[in-house]
C-alpha cells in the first residue's frame, strides 16, 4: 500500500469504452415538464386538449389541427427566468439564471374538402417545432453536515463490489477511482495488513461544509407532422409524428471543506468536477381526437405514446482533493486515465406515455370576430412517470452485466416514481381584434415517496392582438417548483437532499400569420 | 439559438412586408370558428360549373365518338382500349389535377376533385411530394389519408408496438450505487452534542452506525498537547459464512465509473503516500 503498489498495474492498457451515469432523474427530465406552447396556449395555462385552432395542437391533441380551415405560420421566441431557493440542512441559498426559450413554431395548412364523396369536411396539415423543457437552470445550494459525505457512495461501491485495490485504482475512472488516486478514500487495514475495506478521509463528526453548484443548460425539442380530418364540423380526428430531440449538459461542481480548520485531521477539502453531456433523438406519436355534441361544447381525447429515444452520453471527471499530512494535495482526473477522451455510453430511452382528457366552452363559434366572445378550457392529464425505462444498445446489447444494470435501473424508476395528474384550466375574453387570457396549472409529484415534496403550481396570463391578417400574443407564466435534489445517495444511512423552491417566470411572444 | 432568432427576425420581416389574403376585412380565429379560404371558396363555385360544363362536353364527346365509329368501325374501334386509359401507369398523380381543366374525356382521373389544399398558390408541392416515401401513403388528400388507411402496416408506425421491456430482478455483481435510491431513510439536520458537531448517532457516545466510522486519534500538535479525535467514514466488505475475509475482486467496476469502465493507459498506480 505504502509505495507504488499500483505499479503492478503497469502492463494494464485496457481503455474505457463506456460509463454508465443514467439515473431515474433523467426520466424526468423528459416528463416532467411544465406547459409549453405558443403565447396563447401559455397564457391559458397549457389547456389545448379539446380547443383546437392553436398550433399547439400538434404536440398536444393533434385533432385540434383539424380546427383549420385556413393557412397560417408561427413564429415564438421567448425568454425564462430562473429564481430557485434552496434549504440544505438549515442553510438557506438561491440562484438566478435566465436563458432563452423556443415556444410552438411552425406552419399551419388547412383546406376544405371539395368532393362530394369525402365524409371529410376539412383536413389540414402542420408541420412544428416546440420546446417541451428548457434545461437552462442553476441549481447550486451549500450547507453543513456531520451526519454523511459525498466520498461515502465511493465507499459503499467498492465494498459492495469486492473491489480490490487494483479494481479501486482503475475500474472506476469517473468517481472511485479519482477519489481512491488521490487519497480521499483509502484502504481499510484488516487482520495480518488484509484490506478489510475502505475508508474516507472526510471527517465527518467534526463537520463538513458541502457545496453542490450544477449549472445546466439545454432542451427537450420535439418536432411533430401532423395530419387532422373534420367531419361535418362535428367530429376531428388527428395524430402526428413526433421527433424528440434532447440536448443536456450539466457541468457540476461538489466540494466539502472541513470547518474546523484544524492542520492535523488529514482534510482540508476536495473538490468533484463533472462535466456530462446527454443527447439524442427518437421518434413518438400522438393520438387525439375532439368532439362537438352542441353547439359551444368541445371534448376531446389525446394519447402521447411512449417516445423512443436513442441517446449518447459522456462523461469527463475529475477530482481535486486535500488530505494535509495524509497524502497532501492530489488531483486526478478521468481524461487522464483514458487518453483524454470522454467517457461515452449509448442507450435508448422510453418517455412515459400520457392520456389528455378535456372539456372547452367556446362563445360563439361564430365567422363574425366581433361575436366572438371567449372561450374556457380545462384539460386532466395523466402521466405514467414509472413507466419510463432504459435499454442499452450497440455492442454491449449481448453483455448480461449491462442488460442486468439496466434493468437494475428500470427496478428503481418502478420504485421510485409514480403516474401522476395534471390539471390546467385558462381562458380567454375577447373584444374583437384584443384578447385578455388567464391560467392556471398544478402538475402533481412524480415520486412515489412522501417525504419528498415536489409540485409544480403555475399561473399564467396573457394578451392577444389579431388584426390584418397577423396576430400578435404575449403571455407570461410563473412557474412555482417545489423539489428535492440529492447530491448524493447512500444505501446503508439515512439520505439528505436539499429542498428546493423557488419559481421560474417564462415570458412567450408569438407573431403569426395568415397566409 | 442565436441563428435561429436571426433567422426568425428575417422570416418575420419578409412576411410582414408581404400582403396576406387577410389585410382587408377580419382575420379569422381559428379557435372560434375557421371560415376556409375565399379563394377556395371562389373556386369552389367555378367547380360546379366546370363539373356541370365537364359532363356535358362529356356526354358530346361519347355522341361524337360513337356518331365517328359507326360511320367508320375499323378506323375508330382502335382507340376504344378501355384497359389502355385505365392502366394505372399512366399519370394519375394528384398533382396532375390540372390536366382535369383540359376537358380530355379519355383520361378517367380519379381525382376529379379540385381539392388539393396545397395548389391554390402557394408551391409547396415540392416539400410534400418528397415526404410521399416517408409516410408511404401518399399526401394526396382525400384519396391517400383518409381513403386508403394509408400507413398501416408501415414500418414507421411500429411505435405502436411499444411493450415495457420485461424486468427482471437483477442479479449482477458488479454494483451501482442504484439500490441507494430505495433508501427512504432522511437525515436533513445536524446532530450537536455539548456544542460539538457529532455526526452519527444520538447523544450518547454509542452510535447507530458503529460499523459505519472509525475514530482516529491525531498527533497532538504540541509535545504533551491533548490528541485530538475525529470520525472517519469507512465500509468493510461483508464476512463470510464461515468468518473467514472474502476475496476481493479485481474485476469490479460499477456505476460512478461507469460499468466496465475499465482504464488507465496513461496512468499506472496512484504514486505513494509522502
Amino acid at each position: 500500500m505504502k509505495k507504488y503498489f499500483g505499479f503492478l498495474l503497469s502492463g494494464l492498457a485496457i481503455f474505457a469504452q463506456t460509463a454508465i451515469a443514467q439515473t431515474p432523474e433523467e426520466a424526468l427530465r423528459v416528463s416532467w415538464f411544465t406547459p409549453n406552447g405558443t403565447a396563447r396556449n401559455m397564457a391559458i395555462g397549457g389547456v389545448m386538449g379539446s380547443l383546437g385552432g392553436d398550433i399547439t395542437a400538434n404536440h398536444v391533441n393533434p385533432a385540434g389541427i383539424g380546427l383549420y380551415k385556413t393557412r397560417e405560420l408561427v413564429l415564438s421566441p421567448g425568454f425564462l427566468l430562473n429564481n430557485n431557493k434552496f434549504n440544505y440542512r438549515g442553510t438557506d441559498s438561491s440562484t438566478n439564471k435566465s436563458g432563452l426559450a423556443l415556444g410552438t413554431s411552425g406552419l399551419v395548412l388547412g383546406g376544405m374538402s371539395k368532393s362530394g364523396y369525402s365524409k371529410w369536411t376539412s383536413s389540414a396539415f402542420a408541420i412544428s417545432v416546440n420546446q417541451l423543457a428548457n434545461y437552462n437552470n442553476q441549481v447550486s445550494f451549500r450547507g453543513q453536515n456531520n451526519f454523511s459525505s459525498f466520498t461515502e457512495k465511493y465507499l459503499e461501491e467498492l465494498t459492495r463490489d469486492r473491489a480490490d485495490t487494483n479494481a479501486a485504482l482503475s475500474n472506476y475512472i469517473f468517481g472511485s477511482s479519482l477519489a481512491f488516486r488521490t487519497f480521499l478514500i483509502d484502504t481499510l487495514r484488516g487482520p495480518g495488513g488484509s484490506v478489510a475495506g475502505y475508508q474516507s478521509l472526510v471527517p465527518i463528526s467534526s463537520g463538513i461544509t458541502q457545496s453542490y453548484n450544477s449549472r445546466t443548460s439545454g432542451g427537450f425539442n420535439e418536432i411533430a407532422l401532423g395530419l387532422a380530418g373534420n367531419m361535418a364540423d362535428k367530429l376531428y380526428v388527428g395524430g402526428s409524428f413526433t421527433i424528440p430531440l434532447i440536448k443536456y449538459t450539466r457541468e457540476l461542481v461538489y466540494s466539502e471543506r472541513d470547518i474546523t480548520n484544524d492542520p492535523t485531521n488529514q482534510f482540508n477539502f476536495f473538490e468533484y468536477r463533472e462535466t456530462y453531456t446527454s443527447q439524442g433523438a427518437g421518434i413518438g406519436l400522438k393520438l387525439g381526437t375532439i368532439y362537438k355534441p352542441t353547439e359551444f361544447v368541445r371534448i376531446g381525447f389525446a394519447f402521447h405514446s411512449p417516445q423512443i429515444i436513442s441517446m449518447t452520453d459522456r462523461i469527463r471527471s475529475s477530482i481535486n482533493a486535500d488530505t494535509e499530512g495524509y497524502a497532501g494535495r492530489r488531483s486526478e482526473s478521468s481524461d487522464n486515465l483514458n487518453n483524454g477522451r470522454a467517457g461515452t455510453s449509448k442507450y435508448s430511452m422510453t418517455t412515459p406515455w400520457r392520456a389528455i382528457g378535456s372539456f372547452s366552452l367556446v362563445f360563439r363559434e361564430i365567422k363574425d370576430t366581433r361575436l366572438q366572445r371567449g372561450f374556457i378550457s380545462a384539460d386532466i392529464e395523466y402521466v405514467h412517470y414509472k413507466g419510463a425505462r432504459f435499454a442499452v444498445t450497440g455492442e454491449n446489447a449481448a453483455d448480461i452485466g449491462f442488460r442486468d444494470y439496466y434493468s437494475a435501473l428500470n427496478e428503481a424508476i418502478i420504485d421510485n416514481y409514480r403516474g401522476n395528474i395534471n390539471a390546467k384550466i385558462g381562458g380567454e375574453l375577447k373584444f374583437n381584434t384584443i384578447m385578455f387570457r388567464l391560467g392556471a396549472a398544478y402538475f402533481g409529484s412524480p415520486y412515489q415517496d412522501e417525504a419528498i415534496r415536489a409540485s409544480r403550481m403555475i399561473g399564467t396570463g396573457g394578451l392577444g392582438y389579431r388584426n390584418k391578417g397577423i396576430f400578435i400574443d404575449l403571455s407570461y407564466s410563473h412557474i412555482m417548483n417545489k423539489d428535492a435534489v440529492f447530491a448524493y445517495r447512500l444505501n446503508d444511512k439515512p439520505n439528505t437532499f436539499a429542498e428546493q423552491r423557488g419559481n421560474r417566470g417564462n415570458i412567450m411572444l408569438t407573431l403569426g400569420f395568415k397566409l | 439559438m442565436k441563428k435561429l432568432l436571426l433567422s426568425a427576425f428575417a422570416t418575420v420581416a419578409i412576411l410582414s412586408g408581404c400582403s396576406t389574403a387577410y389585410q382587408m376585412g377580419q382575420t379569422p380565429d381559428d379557435v372560434y370558428f375557421s371560415p376556409g379560404q375565399e379563394v377556395e371558396s371562389y373556386a369552389s363555385n367555378n367547380n360546379r360549373n366546370n363539373e356541370e360544363r365537364y359532363q356535358e362536353y362529356v356526354s358530346t364527346m361519347d355522341d361524337r365518338y360513337l356518331r365517328m365509329r359507326v360511320a367508320n368501325r375499323n378506323r375508330w374501334s382502335t382507340i376504344d382500349n378501355f384497359s389502355y386509359w385505365n392502366d394505372m401507369r399512366h399519370d394519375f398523380t394528384p398533382f396532375s389535377f390540372n390536366h382535369f381543366n383540359s376537358f380530355n374525356p379519355w383520361i378517367q382521373d380519379p381525382f376529379r376533385f379540385n381539392l388539393n389544399p396545397w395548389s391554390i398558390g402557394f408551391g409547396f408541392r415540392p416539400g410534400i411530394n418528397a415526404w410521399n416515401n416517408f409516410y408511404g401513403g401518399g399526401w394526396g388528400w382525400n384519396d391517400g389519408i383518409f381513403g386508403n388507411r394509408m400507413g398501416w402496416g408501415n414500418p414507421m408506425f411500429s411505435v405502436l408496438n411499444y411493450a415495457n421491456p420485461k424486468l427482471t430482478t437483477p442479479s449482477f455483481n458488479a454494483g451501482s450505487n442504484l439500490n441507494a435510491l430505495r433508501n427512504r431513510n432522511y437525515n436533513n439536520s445536524n446532530n450537536q452534542k455539548s456544542g460539538n458537531w457529532y455526526a452519527p448517532g444520538g447523544t450518547n457516545s454509542s452510535n447507530n452506525f458503529g460499523n459505519l466510522v472509525k475514530r482516529v486519534f491525531a498527533s497532538p500538535n504540541t509535545p504533551g498537547g491533548s490528541a485530538t479525535t475525529y470520525d472517519r467514514s469507512i465500509r468493510t466488505f461483508g464476512n463470510s459464512s464461515n468468518g473467514t475475509p472474502p476475496a476481493t475482486s479485481s474485476s469490479a467496476g460499477g456505476a460512478s465509473g461507469g460499468f466496465k469502465s475499465t482504464g488507465s493507459s496513461t496512468s499506472t498506480g496512484r504514486g505513494g503516500r509522502n
